[in-house]
Formats: structure tokens, C-alpha cells, sequence
């Protein structure tokens, strides 16, 4: 389901160094897994991903090295920073609030609900 | 898509020297890196996804190296996918759009970068705006300066001259004095200098030479003796007064200020009136030495009278130089009165007497009417008028012949100018306001004058930079008009004192010796005894081997009996001036340079 790119703004770098926080990862990684485990919902192009990388680097939240693997390519790993573990504490407990607070006004994640709000 | 598909390009020698950074270099290795197509030409990914890659990198207008490195992870990216097994074209239908992407990019790297680079980015475009108002404003104040336009309102010459004009056509003194020196032709320089008197060297020459032109000299009496002079200033060389000053330049006038016109060089009649009153010095001695009260004291008369002329035009100069006559006409009656006082009759003294102290209506005192004019001819040159007392600068008045004399730059400035100078209205009142203090502490007796309150209440010398920039050239005039002050009451000083020296004369030849003090004098010879200039007490008195000397205390204003350098101030029997004085007429002869007339 396609969601409003207002409602994305925030979700996209959250999601990313959620992502980052079990291990580093380069960027085609970061794509695939935001397409798979958010089922498409958080999928984004390079055009969006590498921009917003390089964001959360120059506020220092991910730190980035190049390494080759063995006989393959080289790649730009990005990790979290200490800084970055930190925002992404306090993002965390501002979706869980914000997801708590969706949900006390009877939004839950179960699709049928959402044909409930459907307008006449 | 993209459809720039890039060859792939060679990198030679120096390509790869301008490629390879400068860390590479420093380790003597020559890598190329930062050679973005060379490297997209290795990469080993199709030709379509190399465009995009370029592409985007080339949008970013990155640095060179982050450039490099963006190409290098996007590659990285591409090469990725196609090792996923994903095709080319759903790859680059994946990138998403390349210029907002460049954008995106672009902003966010230049959001990784020092914070030192920022601050300088910061400093440029702080600076890059200020530069953009300052421009600004320059422009409007360069619109607001040319489109203002002054208005001549009033003839200030014609007012100056009004004096002048006033004198019927036949009845000018200045006709008689031009024919008189045209006579007299080229006068000795030893006769203008204070050199000529009896048993002087020369002297025989001298009295030959006024003996020769006898007739020229009565000219100058007869002219001295008219009520006006009838010199009209300011307008360029009469052509009969050519052959005065052949050496004065001709010069067109037109548009040019009042104080142009009237700069000292330009007034050189003044000179000549100065030349014509020194032989009339040099002629009283030399009739006195012939025992001809007469002429001596119709001589003195005429010093007199061109004194009288000079004051004709309001202006400080003619001032000076009327001052000047007056302590030279004092001077030559003082000798004579010292060396041989039987040349004069009673009745001949009495007259003199009369004459020094009904001087210019008996008040000896500095007039800047004539400077008045000067500057606000030049503010209605400088200034639009609103009709209601205020204006503000012009291009045209800043442009005025004279005013920036070829300042280079000049023109540049002058919007700035326009906007740091005062409006007309704020530009005169603080000159007025200035010039009242001076002519207020000018109005007081020498010996209540205070010249650090004159500083201090025009703020001379502590004036701060932005009221010099906002108010330029009323500081100097106010200056220049400060240094005629003592000049006044030195000049009344040395009359009042011949004053009493003709009432001690008079006594002597009355009761057969000098008197022990001035009182005696009183009321008969002197209403009263006229003040020390210096300190408001009489003028003092002694006799000093049986001969009068009458003294002023002096700067220090303590009477030290005229003992040897003590400071006190002999003003009769007198001396000549010293040409080493600051002395208007040496600026009234320059006008004169080369005429000798």
C-alpha cells in the first residue's frame, strides 16, 4: 500500500537505523531488507536511500567505511554510531508512543479495521 | 533513463596527475581516483546505468573527491543489483528521479562537511548579502544625489559689492589710486618693507623717488580722502586694471563659487592698497624730516582713509588689511611723535587724535558678514532647496570647479558623501551656530576672553569623526576665523595707547613736562584712560630717564615695570612691525606678485 510521503518523512531514517542497529550494512542491502521486511510498505530507490545516508552521517548518527570482501566487490558499509543509538532510542519510544496513541483511538494492526473507517 | 551513455575514457599521464589526490600523491602513488568517468569506465556495469551514475554525480556539483566518492557508491550499488540478477533497466527504473536525487545528494554532503567550511560558507553569504545591501543603498544614494538639482537663489557677489556699487561712477577713490600707481610705475622694494626711514641706507634714493612723484602721491591723498572706494570684487581683472596685474591670470568665472572668485590670490588690489599705504608711511617721515606737519599728518590721514577703503568689502582679508593700515598709520605717528613731535601743530594733533578714535565708528572689531556669504553661497551650490530651509547634496554642487580640485575617487564617494553629509538646514545651523560662539568671545575685551573656552564650546580638536564627516570644512572655517581674533584688540591697543601719547604731548607743550601719571590727563586731554587690553586695567605709564613710555603688561598680565625680557609690551615710543608677525598684508602683497605696485 502506497502511504502519504508526509506520514514516510519521519518512518524512512528510523527505519533505517533500526535496521543498522543488529549489524552494518551497505546500501543495496539496506534496500532489499526495507522492501522485504516492511513488505514494500518502507521500499525506497537510491535516489532516496543514499541521500538520507549521507544525512544521518553528517549528523553524525552513522559512521560509514568502504571494504572489500574477499575476491568481491567493494562496498560502503554503514553502522550505527553511538550518537545513532542514542537518537534511535528516543525515536523508538516516540513511535511507541505515538503508535499507542493511534491505537487508544481503536486503530489497530489488523486489516478489517481499516474498512471500518472506510467513508460511506 | 538516462541516455548519456559515456565512452569509456583513456587516462593519460596527466589526467591521471590531475585526478589522483593529494594524499595519493604525497605517498608517490599516482592513482587517478578522482577521475570519475575513468573509473565508471571499469566498473564493469552497462553503459546505461553508467549514464545515470555520471549523470547524478555531474548534477551534484559536488567536490571533486565527494564526487568520486558518490560515483564509487553508486556503482557499488548498481554492481549489486546486477549480481542479484536484476536487469539493468528495472535497476535504473529503481534509481528513482536523478535530478532531485543530484539535490538530495548534494544537500546532504554538503551537510557532512567541516564545520569550519560552514562557518566560511556562512561568512560568504553574510558578507555577500551585506555587500548586496550596501550596493543598494549606494545606488539610491547615487539616484537621490543625481537627481537633485541647486537652485542660485540669491547673488551673494552682488551683495558683497553692494558697498561699492553704491559709490557714484566719479566719485571712486579707486580711480584716482589706479592712476596714482600707474604712476608711480615700479616701487623700490625697500619702500614696502619697513626699511625706508631716515638715515636708513637709501634713504637719499627714497626721498628722491617721492619727490619725483609728488604728484602721484597727492593722487593717493586726494583719493584717501573720497568717501568710497568703488572697487567692484569678484568679477575677474577690469581691463583699466590690467596693467596692474598683468601677471593675474584671466579666468572664466561662470559657475564657479563665490569663495573662488574671492580667494586671495584674486584680490589683489588689496595689495596694492597695502603698497600705496606704506609710501604714504615713508612719506610722513620724510616730510616730518622737512618739518612739514602738513603733509605729514595729511599722510597719515591717507593711511587712514585706504584703511577705511580696504573695510569697503566685508570680507576678514580686507579686515586684516584694513588692521594693518591702521597699526602702520599708528606706527608712523608714533616715530614722528617719539623723534620730533614740534612737527605737529596743536591743532593738527587734536585732528589725528580725532581721527584714530572715531576709526570705523570707534570700535576696532573682527565682521564675518562677508564669510557668511561666502558659505552660504556655497550651501545654495551644494544644495537642493525645499523651500523651507532644507535641501540635500547634489552631484552637480559636489562637482563644483574648485570644490574636489581632481580628488581622485572623488566621484565615487560622492553618493556616500551624500548620504554622511548633513542636510542643508542641520549643515547651516551648526554653522551658525559655531560662528556665534566665536563672534560672541570676539565681542568680549581681550582680557575676558578665554581661548580654551572657545575650544571647548566649539569642540575644536575634540570633535568626533562621524560630526567631522557630517559636518567637513565648517571645522576649518571656524578655525580660520578663531586665528583673526587678538588682531582686533591689539590694533585698538596700540590706537588708544597714540591716543595718550597725544595727550601727553599736548600736556607737555602745555605745562613744560610730562605728568607723573595718566590721571593727569584727565578730563581735559582724555575722557578717560583707556584700558589695557590684556588685563581691563589702565594702560600703564612710566617715566624712564625722563621720557614717557606707555606699556601694556602682556600675555602674562603682570606689570613687571618693564624691566628687561619681563613681558610687558612698550607700545609707545613704538617700533616697526616686524615682517616676521603673521601679517595679512604679506598676503595682500602676494596678490600683487610680480606687479610691485
Amino acid at each position: 500500500m502506497r502511504v502519504e510521503r508526509e506520514l514516510m518523512r519521519g518512518a524512512g531514517p528510523f527505519a533505517v537505523m533500526k535496521l543498522l542497529r543488529r549489524r552494518e550494512m551497505y546500501g543495496y542491502e539496506l534496500v532489499e531488507a526495507l522492501l522485504v521486511q516492511t513488505d514494500g510498505v518502507l521500499g525506497m530507490g537510491q535516489s532516496t536511500l543514499y541521500p538520507m545516508l549521507y544525512n544521518l552521517q553528517a549528523n553524525g548518527y552513522v559512521t560509514s567505511r568502504w571494504c572489500r570482501a574477499d575476491n568481491g566487490p567493494e562496498r560502503r558499509y554503514y553502522a550505527l554510531s553511538r550518537r545513532g543509538l542514542q537518537r534511535l532510542a528516543t525515536e523508538t519510544r516516540q513511535w511507541q508512543t505515538l503508535v499507542n496513541a493511534i491505537a487508544a483511538l481503536g486503530v489497530t494492526a489488523e486489516p478489517s479495521n481499516a474498512a471500518a473507517d472506510a467513508p460511506a | 533513463m538516462t541516455e548519456k551513455t559515456p565512452a569509456p575514457v583513456r587516462q593519460g599521464l596527466w589526467r591521471r596527475l590531475f585526478n589522483t589526490p593529494m594524499r595519493d600523491l604525497l605517498r608517490g602513488r599516482l592513482t587517478g581516483r578522482l577521475d570519475v568517468r575513468h573509473c565508471l569506465g571499469e566498473a564493469e556495469i552497462p553503459p546505461e546505468l553508467r549514464g545515470i551514475v555520471l549523470d547524478v554525480v555531474h548534477r551534484t556539483r559536488l567536490w571533486r573527491f565527494e564526487k568520486a566518492d558518490v560515483g564509487r557508491e553508486l556503482t557499488a550499488h548498481f554492481r549489486d543489483g546486477l549480481a542479484r540478477g536484476e536487469s539493468p533497466d528495472a535497476l535504473a527504473a529503481a534509481f528513482g528521479p536523478l535530478r532531485r536525487s543530484a539535490r538530495l545528494i548534494r544537500r546532504a554532503k554538503r551537510r557532512g562537511r567541516s564545520r569550519a567550511w560552514r562557518t566560511w560558507l556562512r561568512a560568504g553569504q553574510a558578507a555577500g548579502l551585506v555587500l548586496i545591501v550596501l550596493v543598494g543603498i549606494y545606488l539610491a544614494a547615487t539616484i537621490r544625489l543625481l537627481t537633485g538639482r541647486p537652485e542660485i537663489a540669491r547673488d551673494y557677489l552682488v551683495e558683497i559689492n553692494a558697498a561699492a556699487a553704491a559709490v557714484p561712477e566719479g566719485n571712486r577713490a579707486w580711480d584716482l589710486y589706479r592712476e596714482a600707481l600707474l604712476a608711480l610705475g615700479d616701487v623700490p622694494a625697500g619702500l614696502t618693507s619697513g626699511d625706508a626711514y631716515p638715515g636708513a641706507a637709501g634713504w637719499p634714493e627714497t626721498t628722491r623717488y617721492l619727490e619725483q612723484h609728488g604728484e602721484a602721491m597727492e593722487l593717493v591723498r586726494r583719493a584717501a580722502s573720497r568717501r568710497g572706494l568703488g572697487y567692484v570684487v569678484g568679477d575677474g581683472i577690469d581691463e583699466s586694471d590690467r596693467p596692474l596685474w598683468p601677471d593675474v591670470a584671466d579666468v572664466d568665472w561662470t559657475g564657479r563659487s563665490l569663495s573662488d572668485r574671492l580667494a586671495s590670490e584674486l584680490l589683489p588690489y588689496l595689495g596694492s592698497l597695502n603698497t600705496l599705504g606704506w609710501l604714504l608711511s615713508v612719506d610722513a617721515l620724510r616730510a616730518a624730516e622737512l618739518g612739514d606737519g602738513t603733509l605729514a599728518t595729511a599722510d597719515i590721514e591717507a593711511i587712514m582713509g585706504i584703511a577705511r577703503h580696504a573695510l569697503e568689502v566685508p570680507l576678514i582679508l580686507n579686515t586684516l588689511v584694513a588692521f594693518r593700515q591702521v597699526s602702520l598709520g599708528v606706527t608712523t605717528l608714533g616715530e614722528i611723535l617719539a623723534d620730533q613731535p614740534e612737527v605737529f601743530a596743536d591743532e593738527q594733533l587734536g585732528r589725528l587724535a580725532h581721527r584714530l578714535t572715531a576709526l570705523f565708528g570707534g570700535r576696532l572689531s573682527a565682521r564675518f558678514q562677508g564669510e557668511q556669504m561666502l558659505f552660504d553661497d556655497l550651501v545654495q551650490r551644494l544644495y537642493t532647496d525645499d523651500g523651507n530651509g532644507d535641501g540635500r547634496l547634489t552631484a552637480q554642487g559636489l562637482n563644483s570647479p574648485g570644490l574636489t580640485n581632481g580628488t581622485d575617487g572623488a566621484e565615487l564617494l560622492a553618493p556616500i558623501a551624500g548620504l554622511v553629509i548633513a542636510g542643508r538646514r542641520a549643515y547651516t545651523d551648526e554653522y551658525r551656530r559655531l560662528l556665534a560662539i566665536v563672534e560672541a568671545e570676539f565681542a568680549r575685551p581681550l582680557w575676558r576672553r578665554d581661548p580654551a573656552r572657545l575650544d571647548r564650546e566649539t569642540g575644536a580638536g575634540t570633535e568626533t569623526l562621524l560630526h567631522r564627516a557630517r559636518y567637513p570644512l565648517i571645522g576649518r572655517l571656524i578655525h580660520a576665523y578663531s586665528r583673526v581674533g587678538t588682531r582686533p584688540e591689539l590694533v585698538t591697543q596700540e590706537r588708544d595707547a597714540m591716543c595718550v601719547a597725544i595727550a601727553l604731548e599736548l600736556y607737555r607743550r602745555r605745562h613744560g613736562g610730562w605728568p607723573a601719571s595718566l590721571a593727569e590727563l584727565i578730563p581735559d586731554l582724555l575722557p578717560e584712560i583707556p584700558p589695557d587690553r590684556y588685563d581691563g586695567a589702565p594702560l600703564r605709564y612710566r617715566l624712564i630717564e625722563g621720557k614717557p613710555v606707555i606699556y601694556s603688561v602682556g600675555v602674562d598680565r603682570h606689570d613687571d615695570g618693564l624691566l628687561p625680557s619681563d613681558g610687558d609690551l612698550v607700545l609707545w615710543p613704538v617700533l616697526r612691525p616686524q615682517w616676521g608677525e603673521p601679517d595679512p598684508a604679506a598676503i595682500s602683497r602676494r596678490a600683487s606678485r610680480g606687479a610691485g605696485r
